[in-house]
Parts: C-alpha cells; structure tokens; sequence
C-alpha cells in the first residue's frame, strides 16, 4: 500500500491496478491513539476493482503512527497486508506558483515565487535553470522563497523552474512536487529563431554598408569628373606652351618681330646702312729673324683683304677697296 | 540607578523569561537528532546475548517524552561511542529543558513511561518525530 498526502489537503493510498490483482479489496485504518478500525469511505475503482483509497483532511492526522490494514478476498481465501506509516514523511507539495523576475542593479536577477502549502517555513526549494546557449540544467537548493542570479548577460535567454519540499524540521518526506510554470527572461524569440535571426541581420548590415559605401564613392567621383573646376585643382594640367606659338610660326612664318609686334621703323633701325669688309689680320714675325713661323710643308696663309660679299647678300659692309 | 531604569530592566528580564519557557531548541535537536542517525558507527547501548535484538531504550508514551530521552540519551553515553559530543549535547539541551520546564509545548512528566523499547533507531527517530510536530 502505498500512501501520499497531497499539500495536506487529502490522502490517496494505492494498492495496485486491475491488471495485478483481480480481488475484492477492502481497507482499515487506524491510529495509534485509536483501538477501532475504521473502514475506507471513499474507495477508488477501477472497473469495479477497488485499487485505491480517498482520505479527506480530517480523517488524516500527522505525527501520531498510521495504521492501514488490505484485505483481498478471492475465491472464499483472504489475504491480510497491515502496514505502519507516519503520515508527515509522505507529504507531497503543489508547486510554486506565481513565480516573477525581478531587475536589480548589477546585472542581478531575483526570482521569488508563492506556495499554497499551508506552513510555508516548513518548506525547502530546488531553483533549476538554464539559458538558451547552454545545454545541461543547473539546479540549485534555495531555503527561503527568493533566488539571485547575479551577473546575467542580456543577450541571453534565460527559463527558470521551481520545485518545494518539506524540510527536515517538519518531516522527513523524500517527496518533491512537481515542477512549477515556467518563467522566462531575455529575449523573447526562441533560440533558434535567434541565432538565425542574428546571422540573417549580421548579413543585411555588411551588403547594406557594402553598397552604400559604393554608392557614394561613385556619386563622388561622377560629381568630380564633372566639376571641372575641383577637377583641375585635385589633377592640374601640364603646361604646353606650343598652343601659345601657334600664331608665330603658322600666321608669321616664325617672323619673331612681326609676331612680337615691333614696329616696322624699329624693326628698320636695327638694320645696318653701312657695309663692311671682312679684315683677316696676321701677325709678321720680326725683321732679323724673317723665317716663316710655319715649318710644316703646307704653303703659308696668304695675306689678302678679304673678297666682297657674295651679291645679294645684305651685308653692311661694302667693298671699299 | 534610576526608577525609569529599573523598571526597564525588569520588564526586559520578564520579557526574557517568558520567551525562555517556549524555548524548545527544536532545530537545534533535530540537527544532532539526524547527525546521529547517519553516524553507522553507533552500536548497541545493552548488554545483550548473542543473536538477541538490541532493544533497549525507552519508547515514551505521550506525555513523558522528555523524561525517556533524558534516560535514553544517558543511557547511550555510558557505552563508547564516536559521536559522545554530539550526544553529550542532546543529554543536556533535554536534561535543562526538563529541569527548567523550558518548552511548554512538551508536556513535563517526571517519570519515564514507556510501553516499548526500541533501538537506537526507534529511539531517536522517536526524538525526531517529537521535535518535527512541535515544529510544524
């Protein structure tokens, strides 16, 4: 037979199902207090097969020795099972409810929670949790009802649970509830739906600045090419003086002085009105000494005025001999 | 010293002893109730024959507990035990709370009654299940 007393609310003891046993059960309980046996009122069936028993809050008493006696009659035989609990040792608790998260400075979470269990001191918690990057839960024992998490990161998502049992001031049950809600903090998309969506953004934001920054480069070097004026400030032109003597040798004919713009009387002026004959001058060697300077065998250099220009020639210096 | 001042003194006394009687020191108990119980090298307080069961300290009935745990506490420190200390503790917190009437919530007999003896188990899971109740 085994017994659980739920939040000390009621009691079910459980013998077996009707696949075990197929019998005509019958249960007596007593306390040690008590000589009369009292008869289960409230008997759970299973097709007609008793397989468990219903206590009510007031047929349950804690501390004092229970005392639980099966029968099973089958065929004309009986079969007799007694058993001796203490009831406090198979208390079972509901779950923490209403279990919140609270923001504190330095990055420290706070989680509190409630129970329903009627003595609350008497109570001893287990805190498992664990965020969307890790992969094994942490539990943690917790004697009051407030559990800190310090140094949380942000970019995490973080799910948490509660679980009660009465401590060994009240008992000394090995019965956990059940896992409470859970509650949640962080981000509020699922992990994996995370990490995709960061590797998705993460994308968008380099083609995005990739092609802005194209953008503008090239918006800037078509603004460049059309604006002249930078243009030639950032890639001044070599100097070609050519152009500007384009006129002196197609227009004048490489007439400096007309292409000058030198008046023709200056231009005039320049010219000699004179002409002059070309002297060579030697030097004689003196009298005592008249040999010729030169010993090599080529003839000596006559000593003649020189001849008149050739005709045409514009010299200014005419024959005067 | 002043009236105003010996008057505050004397409600603090008053206000001590009262608190005084309701201390059970149930925690306390319990912790070297449950350190005992794990501690396997406790061995049998009785001077019993071989093969018999070592059956020997008082199982209180309701009403007389602090009584049997006084006896039963001394009587376990008679023998060579590992853990005297811890049990020396248990044999005075429960000879003070009788002496003194110190825990109204345990009922003050003077005498040991007992139907049963039990081991050394029973008997301090007896103490265990006493201090639990008035806990709870």
């Amino acid at each position: 037979v085994k017994c659980v007393l739920f939040n000390e609310e009621y009691m079910n003891c459980t013998w077996g199902s009707r696949e075990t046993l197929k019998a005509n059960y019958s249960l007596y309980y007593w306390y040690r207090n008590t000589s009369n046996k009292v008869e289960c009122k409230h008997y759970w069936q299973d097709q007609d097969i008793r397989v468990g028993c219903h206590f009510n809050q007031d047929e349950i008493i804690q501390f004092q020795p229970f005392h639980v006696l099966l029968k099973a009659s089958m065929g004309g035989s009986t079969l007799e099972i007694s058993k001796r609990m203490e009831l406090q040792d198979l208390v079972k608790p509901d779950a923490p409810v209403n279990l919140t998260i609270h923001n504190m400075s330095n990055n420290q979470l706070q989680l509190t929670w409630a129970t329903t269990y009627p003595k609350a001191k008497c109570l001893e918690h287990a805190v498992k949790y664990k965020s969307n990057k890790d992969t094994d839960w942490m539990e943690i024992s917790v004697n009051g009802d407030v559990f800190s998490l310090p140094s949380v990161d942000y970019k995490k998502f973080y799910t948490f649970y509660v679980r009660s049992k009465v401590n060994k001031y009240c008992g000394r049950t090995q019965l956990w509830s059940e896992w409470s809600a859970p509650v949640v903090w962080g981000s509020n998309s699922t992990s994996k739906g995370r990490s995709w969506g960061c590797i998705h953004w993460f994308w968008i934001q380099t083609v995005l600045i990739s092609i802005a920054s194209c953008l503008i480069l090239l918006a800037l070097v078509i603004l460049l090419v059309r604006m002249e004026r930078v243009w030639v400030i950032l890639m001044p032109r070599i100097p070609n003086p050519s152009k500007n003597f384009d006129e002196l040798f197609i227009t004048h004919n490489g007439n400096f002085q007309e292409w000058a713009g030198v008046p023709k009387d200056v231009v005039e002026s320049f010219k000699p009105n004179y002409s002059e004959n070309i002297c060579y001058v030697s030097e004689l060697p003196p009298k005592d000494s008249y040999e010729p300077l030169w010993e090599s065998s080529n003839p000596p250099p006559s000593v003649m005025p020189s001849a008149s220009p050739a005709p045409g020639e514009h010299s200014p210096y005419k024959n005067s001999y | 010293m002043s009236a105003s001042m010996l008057s505050y003194i004397l409600f603090s006394c008053l206000l001590l002893s009262v608190q005084a009687e309701h201390y059970c020191g149930g925690r306390e108990i319990i912790r070297y109730t449950k350190r005992l119980l794990v501690d396997s090298s406790l061995s049998c307080p009785c001077r019993q024959t071989a093969g018999s069961s070592c059956s020997c300290l008082p199982i209180p009935e309701p009403g007389h507990e602090l009584p049997c745990f006084v006896e039963g506490t001394k009587h376990m420190l008679k023998t060579n035990m590992s853990s005297k200390l811890v049990l020396e503790r248990l044999y005075q917190t429960f000879q003070v709370q009788l002496d003194r009437n110190l825990c109204e919530s345990l009922p003050r007999g003077d005498q040991c009654q007992y139907k049963t003896k039990g081991t050394v188990s029973e008997f301090l899971n007896t103490i265990l299940t006493t201090y639990q109740a008035m806990n709870k």
